[in-house]
């Protein structure tokens, strides 16, 4: 991180591309942090990673368990996109913390959550509209 | 390394260590729904499903094991960070949840 001029966390932005989705490893900086912060940025990181196999199997049920159901498919795939964003930024999200951690800088926030959320509801919108279609 | 007594009062590791077992656990279900559905709907989500299978099953065993090890870790004053470990549990996860997407927008169009 050489970006000290900017505000107080860490950040991606001039990074090149696969950079920004695979940050360096946050041992490069700092010094380490308490190890209960690198301890429950580690549990967090893993809740995002079942949150993103719940996601999964969610969506593979759908596709296939909704076989007589005209638009199951496309629920199954809207879970798995969801699925798939949501393992993609995870490791992402793990070092910037990490490495925020260790620079003792303001934790860089997630749009992940409100991301996550607006996608679940709009496939559960969906889901409603099908049933109905359906009945 | 079996620890003869426990780190931390707050039990941090332990809690940890359970979280990968949870993750490992959540891998394996996929994993077994991935190959149950690859015997009826396409023969690749059989081949993903037991590799994931294999892959959580060793991450299970792992988790136990990195819970011991974490005590010499944390008594020697070091940190626990493990960036090899959420690397792959992190790839992986996105090479598995990619491909069973591509899969079935495949499988979709393919029943038109």
């Amino acid at each position: 991180m050489s970006d000290t001029d900017g505000p107080k966390r860490a950040r991606t932005i001039g990074l090149r591309p696969h950079r920004r989705l695979i940050p360096p490893d946050p041992r490069s900086v700092g010094h380490d942090p308490d190890y209960r912060f690198t301890l429950a940025n580690e549990r967090t990181f893993l809740a995002w990673i079942r949150t993103s196999l719940a996601l999964a199997a969610g969506g593979l049920g759908a596709a296939s368990l909704l076989d007589d159901f005209s638009g199951g498919e496309l629920l199954g795939i809207g879970l798995l996109v969801l699925s798939f964003v949501t393992a993609a930024l995870s490791y992402r999200r793990w070092a910037l913390t990490e490495t925020a951690m260790r620079l003792e800088r303001t934790l860089p926030p997630s749009r992940l959550p409100l991301a996550l959320a607006i996608g679940i509801a709009i496939v559960v919108v969906a889901a409603a509209v099908l049933v109905a279609v359906n009945a | 390394m079996r620890p003869e007594e426990v780190f931390d009062p707050l039990l941090q590791q332990e809690r940890t260590s359970l979280a990968w077992e949870r993750t490992a656990f959540a891998g394996l279900v996929v994993g077994l729904f991935t190959t149950r559905l690859g015997a009826t709907m396409h023969l690749a989500l059989g081949a993903i499903g037991i590799a994931v299978v294999c892959v959580s099953a060793g991450l299970l065993v792992w988790a136990g094991r990195h819970y011991d090890d974490l005590h010499v870790t944390l008594r020697a004053g070091e940190s626990p960070v493990h960036p090899a470990a959420a690397m792959a549990v992190g790839i992986g996860a996105t090479v598995v949840t990619g491909l069973a997407t591509v899969l079935m927008i495949a499988a979709a169009f393919s029943d038109g």
